[in-house]
């Protein structure tokens, strides 16, 4: 290793590397820890400050008995592990892996104690959509992430943030570490490791509105698909309706959407008409968020929405004293129009009078990174946890699951790496690929012509929005396939305007977009292949569900240069569909 | 920020690269829309008139709190501080080392330190 100082500022050596720190990463890194392994974590951002889990807001899911049996809630008795799991296999459109579904469910409970124990509270019990009974427990993501981060404080875990790991570094298949971006001062650390998970979550940002944070870019998908790792239900992004656009500020602020579940709200396009009319005429706006997503896409992208390619979500039909007074009693943070930090009144128009301007906002990423029920990716090494995997939510996500899918999956993760340390022989990491990808990742500085990053950002989500987004057809879909492998061009060949690499947000938005534009592919491709609707896509051109043809998975690999789609069946070692052809949105 | 009517003057806190130390003032003329956040306001100069302004965000609601600025002397959290269209002055989070332009290293606030003492608050 004695030229190795000629490409990276800094060389560490761990057992494990997780990169993400919020609920799956903490997790995993406490169970890591506890098993004896050395353990790194690194973040984009801070610990407990950054990723979706401090956004959730937040029910967290556990069968209602056991609610009853481990926390004293008042749960429903008629509840049962079996019973959430029956529930998930519905609500996934039977993709999630029944396997996967019944570990999920049955550690859910003792999951979630240790969390209690480790000092977080509990503020109620709440009855989601999609539950059949109350299972909705609610921790907010603040309290999840105070009580994690003082758990790896407590710990002999060393946490390097504000830092983005760019790439995995394979030697004969096997992972060997990965390079790092100091984002703060500009400088690359290899970080050798036995094994790696990743807990990076979703790829919302590739939309142009999300209710994630900004640095959820798809990196530990696009870092697994370059590894040569499996990815599956990359079809289903999923969205949620009736998100703020405007004010700018807010864009992506789910209030509105949650407002729409209390008051009653109407939404409109910008004929005036009232639209859901055409899909659900008798539950109109109360339909299903799957329908009311589809709907606003239709009433969007055939030019019937607002000035900044939204919709319209009025309240002007209530009184203004009955709006006013919803505030003193809506629930959690709705309440006295404060929404995280906002002071909604001094963002929003006069709710009386105007309508809010809004649409389906990217809101969770159901496929992902394909693991087993021990977190391994098909690379040796290689781990995976959270959000931005596959097999355990199918084609949608059930309300409250994101976080459940943290705490059960996170604590797997950590423990399978741990083991794999123990056992595995360790590779040495190639030094010629290091050299390669440093190289790759400086050019932008050496280039004196080349795209802008920014506008490569823009690119990324007119497409995204027209052709990937919550309405897809094969017109739409083989255009955004042309379209992409030009912009991946583009964003392989940013030139930056500044050479100085301390925080340099154009750098790192370029490396971002290389990874947004290959999740964008995944996503196109395997949509392109599924001749059908389900779940969280929807598609004009193949309107019905379709359980004769297409209870499989798209299972997603690099091959050479090429992508490499193939299916698979599904386990359904608990419950099968009726293998008919039904009407989306309709649920049995 | 489409739709604009008026525009007013941001004066931005800059800094060497090289070296933090050397500092100045650049003053950008951007659109005003209601309802914009002062980290709006910064992605806007970042987007449209310099790439190279440093700042930081991530949840853009107000609950991961590191957008931590100086405006107009007050600490705030840029992305939950509404623009009213009178010019703004914004400084980096005071009482931290200088990276670049409005990045500060807050690497001191160890992950010990927070879980004793808590986050930095709004003024």
């Amino acid at each position: 290793m004695a030229d190795v100082s000629r490409y990276v500022d800094e060389v560490i050596n761990t057992d494990v590397l997780i990169v993400g720190s919020e609920g799956a990463g903490a997790r995993a890194a406490i169970e890591a820890a506890s098993q004896g392994a050395s353990v790194i974590v690194t973040t984009k951002g801070f610990i407990g400050k950054s990723g979706a889990t401090v956004t959730a807001d937040a029910d967290t899911d556990i069968d209602s008995r056991t609610c009853i049996e481990l926390f004293g809630l008042p749960g429903d008795p008629n509840d049962s592990p079996e019973g959430f799991m029956e529930d998930m296999a519905i609500e996934g459109e039977y993709l999630g892996d029944q396997n996967m579904i019944e570990i999920h469910c049955r550690e859910a409970g003792p999951r979630h104690k240790e969390l209690i124990d480790w000092g977080a509270k509990i503020d109620y019990l709440t009855h989601a959509p999609g539950h059949r009974y109350p299972r909705g427990v609610w921790i907010p993501g603040t309290e999840f992430a105070r009580v994690l981060t003082r758990e790896i404080a407590k710990r002999d875990i060393r946490l390097i943030e504000q830092t983005m790991v760019t790439d995995l570094l394979l030697t004969d298949g096997q992972v060997t570490g990965a390079l790092a971006l100091d984002m703060l001062r500009g400088r690359f650390t290899l970080i050798e490791a036995g094994a790696v998970i990743l807990c990076t979550g979703g790829a919302m940002r590739m939309y142009p509105h999300t209710t994630a944070p900004d640095e959820l870019t798809g990196d530990g998908m696009a870092m697994a698909y370059r590894a040569g790792a499996e990815l599956a239900e990359m079809e289903f992004p999923m969205f949620l309706p009736y998100c703020l656009i405007k004010p700018s500020a807010m864009d992506g602020v789910d209030f509105s959407y949650n407002l729409s579940a209390y008051l009653e709200s109407i939404a409109l396009n910008r004929k005036g008409e009232r639209y859901m009319a055409k899909w659900d005429p008798l539950r109109m706006e109360r339909t299903t968020r799957d329908v009311n997503s589809v709907a606003a896409g239709m009433e969007i992208l055939e030019g019937r929405g607002s000035p900044n390619g939204g919709t319209y979500l009025t309240l002007n039909h209530l009184p203004a004293n009955l709006i006013e007074y919803s505030a003193e009693w809506l629930p959690h943070s709705l309440g006295n129009w404060r929404y995280g930090n906002f002071k909604m009144k001094e963002f929003l128009p006069d709710l009386t009078r105007e309508a809010m301007e809004v649409a389906p906002a990217a809101h969770f990423w159901n496929g992902g990174i394909r693991i087993n029920e021990l977190c391994e990716t098909t690379v040796p090494g290689l781990f995976a946890a959270g959000e931005g995997t596959s097999s355990i939510h199918g084609a949608n996500r059930v309300s409250g699951n994101a976080l459940t899918m943290t705490q059960v999956w996170g604590p797997r993760a950590g423990a399978s790496a741990a083991r794999f340390v123990k056992n595995g022989p360790k590779q040495n990491v190639d030094l010629e690929q290091l050299a390669e990808l440093v190289n790759q990742r400086l050019s932008g500085f050496n280039r004196s012509d080349g795209s802008d990053a920014v506008e490569t950002r823009q690119k990324i989500r007119e497409l995204t929005f027209t052709k990937i987004g919550v309405v897809r057809n094969e017109k739409g879909l083989s255009e955004a396939l042309e379209q992409l492998p030009g912009l991946r061009d583009e964003a392989h060949t940013a030139k930056l305007s500044c050479t100085a690499r301390p925080y340099n947000r154009e750098w790192i938005e370029s490396i971002q977009n290389q990874n947004l534009i290959q999740v964008a592919e995944m996503v196109a491709q395997a949509s392109l292949m599924r001749t059908e609707s389900r779940g969280a896509l929807y598609r004009t051109d193949y309107p019905m569900v379709n359980n004769i043809d297409w209870l499989k998975h798209i299972v997603v690999k690099k091959d050479g240069e090429q992508m490499n789609l193939r299916t698979e069946p599904v386990n359904l070692c608990l419950r099968e569909p009726k293998r008919e052809i039904r009407t989306y949105g309709v649920k049995e | 920020m489409n739709g604009a009517v008026k525009s007013f003057n941001v004066k931005v806190y800059r800094t060497d690269p090289a070296d933090p130390s050397k500092s100045w003032y650049d003053t950008f003329t951007v659109p005003y829309e209601r309802g914009a956040s002062v980290l709006d306001v910064l992605k806007y100069i970042y987007d449209n008139l310099d790439h190279s302004l440093a700042f930081t965000n991530s949840c853009r609601i107000g609950k991961c709190t590191c957008c931590h600025d100086r405006v107009n002397g007050k600490t705030r959290l840029s992305c939950t501080t509404v623009v009213d269209g009178n010019d703004l002055t914004v400084e980096p989070l005071p009482g931290y080392p200088v990276i670049r332009d409005l990045v500060v290293d807050r690497t001191k606030d160890t992950i010990a330190k927070r879980r004793d003492k808590g986050d930095v608050k709004e003024d």
